[in-house]
């Protein structure tokens, strides 16, 4: 499903007396059907309130959202069969499960849409195989038993059992250590292109950002300060620092090297195999 | 100084297996210390750092700060005192409704005495860089900016030990910088007892000491240079090196060879000046 965004508006009411102005602003964007893309931005800078908007939490109160073939404005009811659609991983997502078994936590949803029983153990098994848990073993088990890595795959799969078709991910490495948030990485990348989604990525890793996603949206105070693929938003790495973001650890050690005199190319993001190559090179056509 | 001897602890899961989480651990931290926590997810450093404050109590072995022992309610609210804690999400931990109601919120509940309130909010507030920000409410706060706040409401109440448990984890790039700048320095200028409980190998390079946890047990300490050089031994326990590790170990790999391993992107690249 392709989502287009026209001049989405949307401001909270803040009852204090500064002028200062909170949510989004004439935001437009269009994603193709099955393209993965990147919102970042400072914490505070609209991403949220963005994401909210995809499944109509938030309904635009100027603008309008388009999904497949829902259209969502101000006036918009009946968003049941749009929300359905819309998959979404909220940051911390495990503190949302809550059934005694792991087979119970991931049948409610698949339970609301209404399926047979044999659709809802197929949606679950379909889901927990893509998240690489184990059905027979793990079904009955309690949510709360598992280590963080696991629980956090129980409540993605919780989301995927639905069967959506546009999947938002905030944050979904968060707190995991090394390790887990790799493999996560490496399964979402996967599951996305099995199940062919539309993915949205909000994350502060801009080394995450940049191996997931190929298009950048960079918001800042409720609006979008610039967009591109990867590769141009993360060259602009003082336009990044400016909004208070990182640049990925390439870019950081590209600049290093700049500063000394050792390097002049361009200061594009990379991975870590292709960036030793560079500084290979780098160091044996010096001394060639 | 803080002393933990032979610390066990178990819990029985629902079918009544035990897991034990903590399996004999010792450890001494003293005073100026900055020491940091590494494991992967259900390694036990969660649980032994709540065990420094008496949010858990020790089923085995003991914990003893200075001269107090953690056993019971008899003497928790002062080891609370000299052991203040930060945790993971900064919006958990805020009650008043601007940074100065917070902080006074914790003074208010040890009865410090109201003439000299204010005076110790403002020296709190300074410390971590929020002196200029105490009418502020939370939602005009950044991450870094709550997180330090979390922080100088603990310092209010001058603990002698900081633990933090995952501090940065739920903040932007900047928001972490800022938390660990301000830690360094309140390390470095006050001498102040620093216990991080952390997932990002890059912000425990700047500690004196890292203990390596798995599985409940101590499996590695030393300074941020002998730990990190037991790579394999890292990478069995599914824990990685900082980035600009990995990179140097790729380019040696590649057939460059080093004086010196390194920790920071800034090092690395001063030795790749050195071969330049």
């Amino acid at each position: 499903m392709a989502v287009i965004l026209e001049k989405v508006y949307y401001k909270y009411d803040v009852d204090d007396n500064t002028s200062e102005e909170y949510g989004i602003f004439d935001i437009s964007m269009t994603v193709e059907q099955g393209r993965t893309v990147g919102i970042i931005g400072k914490t505070g800078s609209g991403k949220s309130t963005l994401m909210q908007h995809l499944n109509a939490l938030y309904l635009p109160q100027k603008g309008k959202v388009t999904i497949g073939e829902f259209v969502v404005d101000r006036k918009s009811k009946d968003l049941k069969n749009l929300r359905k659609k819309v998959g979404m991983v909220f940051q911390y997502p495990e503190d949302q499960l809550f059934e005694e078994t792991i087979y119970n936590d991931l049948a409610f949803g698949p339970k609301n849409l209404g399926l047979t029983n044999d659709q809802i153990e197929n949606a679950i098994k379909g889901a927990m195989e893509d998240l690489e848990l184990d059905f027979e073993s793990m079904k009955d088990r309690s949510p709360y038993e598992l280590s963080g890595g696991q629980k956090r795959k129980v409540a993605i799969a919780s989301v995927l059992a639905m069967n959506p078709e546009i999947l938002v991910l905030d944050e979904p490495t968060a707190g995991l250590d090394p390790k887990s948030k790799k493999d996560l990485l490496n399964l979402l990348i996967s599951i996305k292109n099995k199940r062919n989604l539309t993915l949205f990525f909000v994350s502060h890793n801009m080394d995450d950002v940049f191996l997931l996603t190929e298009y950048v949206y960079v918001m800042c105070d409720g609006r979008i300060n610039f967009e591109g693929s990867v590769d141009e938003v993360f060259q602009e790495n003082k336009k990044l620092r400016d909004l208070d973001l990182g640049v990925p650890f390439s870019v950081e050690v590209l600049e290093l090297l700049e500063k000394r005199g050792m390097y002049n190319g361009p200061l594009k993001p990379m991975e870590l195999e292709e960036l030793a190559d560079l500084i290979k090179d780098i160091l044996r056509g010096n001394n060639d | 100084m803080i002393k933990i001897i032979d610390l066990e602890h178990e819990y029985k899961k629902d079918n009544n297996e035990s897991i034990k989480t903590l399996n004999k651990i010792n450890i001494d931290i003293k005073k100026g210390d900055f020491v940091s926590i590494i494991g992967h997810n259900g390694s036990g450093k969660s649980t032994l750092a709540k065990h420094l404050n008496g949010l858990i109590i020790p089923q085995k072995g003991e914990v003893i700060i200075d001269d107090i022992t953690v056993t019971d309610d008899n003497n928790i609210w002062e080891i609370r005192r000299r052991v203040g804690m930060v945790f993971q999400n900064p919006d958990n931990q805020f009650v008043g409704g601007t940074i100065e109601e917070d902080i006074a919120f914790g003074l208010e509940n040890i009865g410090f005495p109201s003439k000299d309130m204010m005076e110790r909010i403002i020296y709190a507030a300074s410390k971590v860089g929020m002196g200029d920000y105490l009418k502020r409410p939370p939602h005009k706060l950044s991450g870094g900016q709550k997180q330090r706040s979390a922080i100088g409401s603990v310092l209010a109440m001058e603990p002698d030990y900081l633990v933090l448990d995952e501090p940065t984890s739920m903040l932007d790039p900047k928001g972490r910088k800022e938390v660990i700048e301000v830690l360094r320095e309140l390390n470095k200028k006050d001498n102040m007892t620093i216990v991080l409980i952390t997932h990002f190998m890059d912000e425990v390079v700047y500690s004196d000491r890292v203990i390596v946890m798995d599985q409940g047990n101590i499996v590695l300490q030393g300074s941020p240079k002998e730990v990190f050089h037991n790579r394999e031994m890292l990478k069995n326990i599914n824990l990685e090196l900082p980035k600009a590790a990995i990179l140097q170990k790729m380019l040696e790999e590649k057939g460059i060879n080093f004086k010196d391993e390194v920790l920071t992107k800034e090092d690395l690249v001063e030795e790749i000046w050195q071969l330049f």
